[in-house]
C-alpha cells in the first residue's frame, strides 16, 4: 500500500484537475450561450433569404437556368469543406466530423471521383498532415471570433471554384444541431443548388403571392443566391461552434465528475492507511510496554 | 384601427429592429423607395443608403449596406446584409477612418471610390444628420 503522505500528493493534484475542468466547463458554458443567441438572431434570416428564393422560383421558370444550379451530370471534381474545432478537449467532436469526411471521401473515390479537401479548423489539419492526406486549402478556425464577413469571403472562394469549373459539386462536412442537446455530423451538398429541394418545400405552403420584383426577378435571383450560400454557410459554423462548445462542456463535466470520484476513493485509502498506522503504532507501544513489564 | 405596418431589420448577425411602423424609407438599388399601409408584395435589392422609420411619435435612423426588403401583408422584413442604428454612429471616428482610407488608396494610385468608402460615407452622411 502507497504511503500516507504519498495518497495526500494525489489527492491534491487530482484536485487540482478538478478546478481546471470545472472552470473550463464553466467557460465552454457561457461560450455555448452566446453561440446560441448568435444561432437564434441568424436562423430568421436564412429562413427569410430560403422563402424568397422559393418566390422567385414560383414566380417564373426563366430564373432556374441560374449557373449556380446546373449540374455537371458527370461529377469529376469534389470539394469537400470540412468545418472543426481548432482545439481538443472536447470528447469526439473533431474525430466524429473526421470519419464522417473520411468515409464519404472513401465513398466517392470508389466511384472515380476525384476529392479536393478545403479544411478549417488546427485539429483536422494535423490530423491531415499526420496521415499524409494533401489538403486543397486549409486555414483555423476562427471560433466566436468569426463573423458573417468571414463566411462571405469563404463562399464567394467557393463559388468561384465552382463556377470556373475547378469543381463541380460542393459539399460541406460539419456538426449540425438538431436541438440544443443533440448534435450530429452531417454532410450536405452546398452547390449545385438543389432547386428541387427549395421547391418541394414551397408546394407545402399552397398560398403563393404574386410579387413585384425590383429591379427584375433575374437581377435578384442573382443576388439572392450567392447571399443564400454566404448565410447558410455562415449558420454552418455557428452550428459548429455551438457544437464545439457544447461537447467541451461535455467532456469537462465528466472529467469533473471522475476527479471528485477519485478524490473520494483516495480518501477512503488515505484514511485506511492512516488508520493502519496508527494501529502499528499502538501494537508497538503496548508490545514494548508488556516487554518491560 | 391604426394603420401600421410591423417592420423588422435583419442582419445575419442579428435582429436589428422589430415593431410597429407608419410609414418606411429605403434606399433601394437606384433611388429611395417608400412603404405605406396596404404597399402590394414587392421584392426589391437595397443599395448602401439609409432606413427611415415613422412611428407615430418618433423617428428612426439607420444606415444599410445592401441586401433585400420584402413587404408581403403589411409585414416589412429588410434583409440587409449590414444595418447599424444612428445611435451607434460616431462622426469624428468615421471621419478619421475615411481620411486614412483616402490617403491609403491615393497613395496607390486609386481615385475611384472603393466600395469600402462609399458605405463609411453613407455612414456619416447619417450620423451628421
Amino acid at each position: 500500500m502507497a504511503n500516507q503522505r504519498d495518497i495526500k500528493q494525489r489527492i491534491k493534484s487530482v484536485g487540482n484537475t478538478r478546478k481546471i475542468t470545472s472552470t473550463m466547463e464553466m467557460v465552454s458554458t457561457a461560450k455555448m450561450k452566446k453561440m446560441q443567441t448568435r444561432l437564434e438572431q441568424s436562423k430568421p434570416y436564412e429562413e427569410k433569404v430560403s422563402e424568397i428564393i422559393k418566390n422567385l422560383i414560383s414566380s417564373g421558370s426563366e430564373t432556374a437556368d441560374h449557373p449556380l444550379f446546373s449540374a455537371n451530370n458527370n461529377p469529376r471534381k469534389i470539394l469537400i469543406l470540412q468545418i472543426t474545432g481548432n482545439r481538443g478537449l472536447c470528447g469526439s467532436f473533431n474525430t466524429k466530423v473526421i470519419e464522417n469526411t473520411v468515409n464519404f471521401q472513401d465513398k466517392m473515390i470508389e466511384s472515380e471521383k476525384e476529392v479536393l479537401l478545403y479544411v478549417i479548423g488546427k485539429k483536422a489539419i494535423s490530423y491531415y498532415n499526420f496521415v499524409n492526406q494533401e489538403m486543397m486549402k486549409s486555414g483555423a478556425n476562427l471560433e466566436d471570433k468569426f463573423s458573417f464577413e468571414d463566411a462571405s469571403r469563404i463562399s464567394d472562394e467557393i463559388t468561384g471554384y465552382f463556377l470556373n469549373g475547378e469543381v463541380d459539386e460542393v459539399y460541406v462536412s460539419y456538426t449540425k444541431v438538431n436541438s440544443s442537446v443533440n448534435q450530429q455530423p452531417e454532410i450536405f451538398k452546398l452547390l449545385p443548388i438543389a432547386s428541387d429541394k427549395l421547391q418541394n418545400k414551397s408546394t407545402k405552403n399552397e398560398l403563393v403571392t404574386d410579387y413585384i420584383f425590383e429591379p427584375d426577378p433575374q437581377n435578384i435571383f442573382s443576388y439572392v443566391l450567392p447571399l443564400y450560400l454566404k448565410v447558410k454557410l455562415y449558420t454552418c459554423f455557428l452550428e459548429s461552434a455551438f457544437s464545439e462548445q457544447f461537447a467541451r462542456r461535455v467532456a469537462m463535466k465528466n472529467a469533473t465528475d471522475a476527479a471528485k470520484d477519485m478524490i473520494s476513493e483516495l480518501s477512503i485509502t488515505y484514511n485506511r492507511a492512516r488508520q493502519d498506522k496508527i494501529t502499528t503504532e499502538l501494537t508497538e507501544i503496548i508490545g514494548g510496554a508488556a516487554a518491560l513489564g | 384601427m391604426e394603420k401600421l405596418i410591423n417592420c423588422s431589420i435583419l442582419t445575419p448577425e442579428r435582429l436589428i429592429y422589430e415593431g410597429n411602423i407608419n410609414s418606411a424609407i429605403v434606399q433601394a438599388d437606384d433611388g429611395e423607395m417608400g412603404f405605406l399601409y396596404n404597399h402590394a408584395p414587392l421584392v426589391s435589392r437595397l443599395g448602401i443608403g439609409e432606413i427611415r422609420l415613422t412611428m407615430a411619435n418618433a423617428e428612426r435612423f439607420f444606415v444599410v449596406e445592401g441586401g433585400l426588403v420584402e413587404i408581403n401583408a403589411n409585414k416589412l422584413i429588410i434583409l440587409a446584409e449590414n444595418a447599424i442604428p444612428k445611435e451607434e454612429l460616431n462622426a469624428a471616428e468615421l471621419e478619421q477612418k475615411i481620411s486614412e482610407l483616402e490617403k491609403t488608396s491615393s497613395e496607390a494610385g486609386q481615385y475611384a471610390l472603393s466600395p469600402e468608402t462609399v458605405k463609411l460615407r453613407a455612414r456619416l452622411k447619417l450620423s451628421k444628420k
